[in-house]
């Protein structure tokens, strides 16, 4: 009897918290990444297009081979999915029909905050069966803020901005300002009173006269119009800013590599302060 | 053809393309991916499409001009912009009802509008005027909502759903938009004798007792009603209001009053046929409606141009 009470017991706290998801499908590129951080690769049904285009996903790499799905409600039924998860502003109709024919949605909101993704991770690592590896992935982001910390601790503030195609910036309140600030930077947008997404444009930005002015474009990003504003020399001459790029493939969805953005910020901190 | 023909043609047509779209998709037969995904898609498009089609059909017989149409007169920009704001502020996200809601709002304020600039007694000229100043109000907010747009995703999530699509809407969406279609529909439908009157001249048409404010009022507000719920559910879809009466108004003598029904059943065979096209020629990421039926409807509506100029000559 009082074996049994002890099995008993021993298998209510052994048993997960839910029994993990047999078939994910992620309909939502910043959905994807996490699925492939955190998910045992038999669990995943499938990811959506975007997963494996390495100019826009993390962990391009590990998506290819692994079935692509175009975000239909009708498609992922076909997939028998025992979870989906689904990103903020898409699929918006797509998550409405999923849920009412009994599919559990995992809706992921945009974060706007470290603290935002510490909770998002956490969140996709349980309803994905594996609490133990968001546990290590949030360590592993907080191990390299704070290393990014304790290059920029001590030096005197500066000032950048974020500053992409058509000049368009991000403010207070979004996940790109406290970028800047984990790197020791004060960010000019937000000093410029913008909320948000916002644009800044030229002549504001050299009279704003940044430390640092930080180019939002991939390297090998198509040409367009508004990127060719971005390589106005004008710019950099003008407000004798220095430069730094830094790809939105580390900030576009804010995840634990979003930390590898704050890295390199710092150290760009650090190459400011060292300069004459 | 005569008018039986013309109704059993665009009958079958329409069966036909029913019974397909509820059978054809990725997912296969079972029964609650045909009841729950594909009948309300077929179901909104059926009603778009005649909604679309009728007021079409509709206007350019009020205004006696083959080139008017359901955006003519501000209701489906005014419904685009109600519907980008329910985005714009995050509504869309609390309740099914926000964005069919916030639309239909929109095209009656059009409607409100209109009736204020373009009052009960003046002209069909002025209604038009009218109509394109509420329309273009209508599309400076819109695009004002996309330019102010609190982050890059809201932008885009705005501009997509203005494309025009039917893809994964529900029963609940049907619930709400389908019997206000369905009104505004049936108030198009009572017009029919008054429009052919009208064909002789408005001051002939009110010598056989047609009362031209009372016309313009019932039509502007059926117009309203039917292009409001069907923006509100599928977002601008474009062409059908004006490609369709058309295609048509040969078969039925070119009376615009007869015109009416085939052209509720040709928008519905049109929107139907378009859809089931965006379904099964995109193998990746899904067409919009909206981009279709304008990408084949304006070349079509060209050819039709030139051939109408080379039998005139």
């Amino acid at each position: 009897m009082r074996l049994a009470a002890a099995a008993l017991a021993g298998a209510f706290l052994t048993a997960p918290v839910a029994a993990a998801p047999a078939r994910v499908v992620s309909i939502h590129l910043c959905a994807d990444e996490l699925v492939m951080a955190l998910a045992d690769p038999g669990q995943i049904a499938s990811l959506s297009w975007h997963a494996a285009d390495p100019a826009q996903s993390y962990l391009a790499e590990r998506a290819v081979g692994l079935p692509e799905n175009f975000g239909g409600a009708e498609e992922v039924i076909a997939l028998k999915p025992d979870l989906v998860l689904a990103g903020a502003y898409s699929g918006r109709e797509t998550k409405t029909l999923l849920r009412r024919l009994g599919v559990k949605v995992l809706d992921l909101d945009l974060p706007r905050s470290f603290a935002d993704i510490r909770r998002q991770t956490m969140a996709a690592a349980e309803a994905l069966g594996h609490p133990e590896r968001g546990r290590t992935l949030v360590a592993e982001m907080d191990a390299k803020l704070a290393a990014a910390a304790r290059k920029v601790a001590g030096l005197p503030p500066a000032s950048a901005i974020l500053y992409q195609p058509g000049g368009v910036t991000m403010g207070k309140g979004f996940l790109e300002d406290e970028i800047l600030r984990q790197a020791g930077l004060g960010n000019v947008a937000t000093t410029l009173g913008i909320e948000g997404q916002g644009s800044v444009s030229i002549e504001t930005l050299i009279a704003a006269r940044p430390d640092l002015i930080i180019f939002g474009v991939e390297p090998d990003a198509p040409p367009s119009l508004s990127a060719r504003m971005l390589s106005n020399r004008v710019l950099v001459r003008a407000t004798r800013a220095r430069p730094v790029t830094l790809p939105p493939i580390l900030w576009t969805c804010g995840a634990w590599f979003t930390a590898e953005a704050v890295d390199r910020l710092a150290n760009a901190r650090v190459a400011l302060a060292k300069a004459p | 053809m005569s008018r039986p023909a013309l109704y059993a043609g665009l009958l079958s047509a329409l069966v036909v393309l029913a019974a397909a779209s509820l059978l054809i998709g990725p997912a296969g037969l079972s029964g609650l991916v045909v009841t729950e995904i594909r009948v309300p898609r077929v179901v909104l498009a059926i009603a778009v499409g005649a909604s679309l089609g009728l007021t079409g059909a509709a206007l350019q017989g009020l205004l006696r001009n083959p080139l008017a149409e359901p955006g003519l007169i501000g209701a489906a920009p005014a419904a685009s912009f109600g519907a980008a704001l329910a985005f714009y502020f995050g509504l869309a996200g609390y309740s099914p009802f926000a964005v069919p809601l916030a639309a239909m709002t929109g095209a009656g304020t059009a409607v409100v509008l209109l009736y204020a600039l373009a009052g009960r007694d003046s002209s069909m000229l002025s209604l038009v005027l009218a109509g394109v100043a509420v329309s273009s109000f209508a599309g400076a907010l819109t695009a004002l909502a996309l330019n102010l747009a609190p982050s890059p995703f809201a932008a885009l999530e705005i501009a997509f759903w203005l494309l025009g699509s039917l893809a994964d809407r529900t029963l609940t969406d049907v619930y709400v938009a389908v019997p206000l279609m369905a009104l505004g529909c049936a108030l198009v439908l009572t017009t029919g004798r008054a429009l052919d009157a009208l064909t002789l001249g408005e001051d002939a048409a009110r010598s056989l007792g047609v009362d031209l404010g009372r016309l313009r009022l019932t039509l502007v507000a059926g117009i309203a009603l039917a292009v409001g719920a069907a923006v509100s559910v599928s977002g601008a879809i474009g062409f059908v209001g004006l490609v369709v009466p058309h295609l048509l108004r040969r078969f039925v003598g070119y009376q615009p009053g007869r015109l009416l029904m085939p052209s509720a059943l040709g928008g519905a065979v049109l929107v139907l046929a378009a859809d089931l096209v965006v379904r099964l020629v995109s193998t990746g990421i899904e067409l919009k409606l909206g981009v279709v039926t304008a990408l084949v409807g304006a070349p079509f509506f060209l050819s039709l141009v030139l051939s109408t100029r080379r039998a005139m000559r």
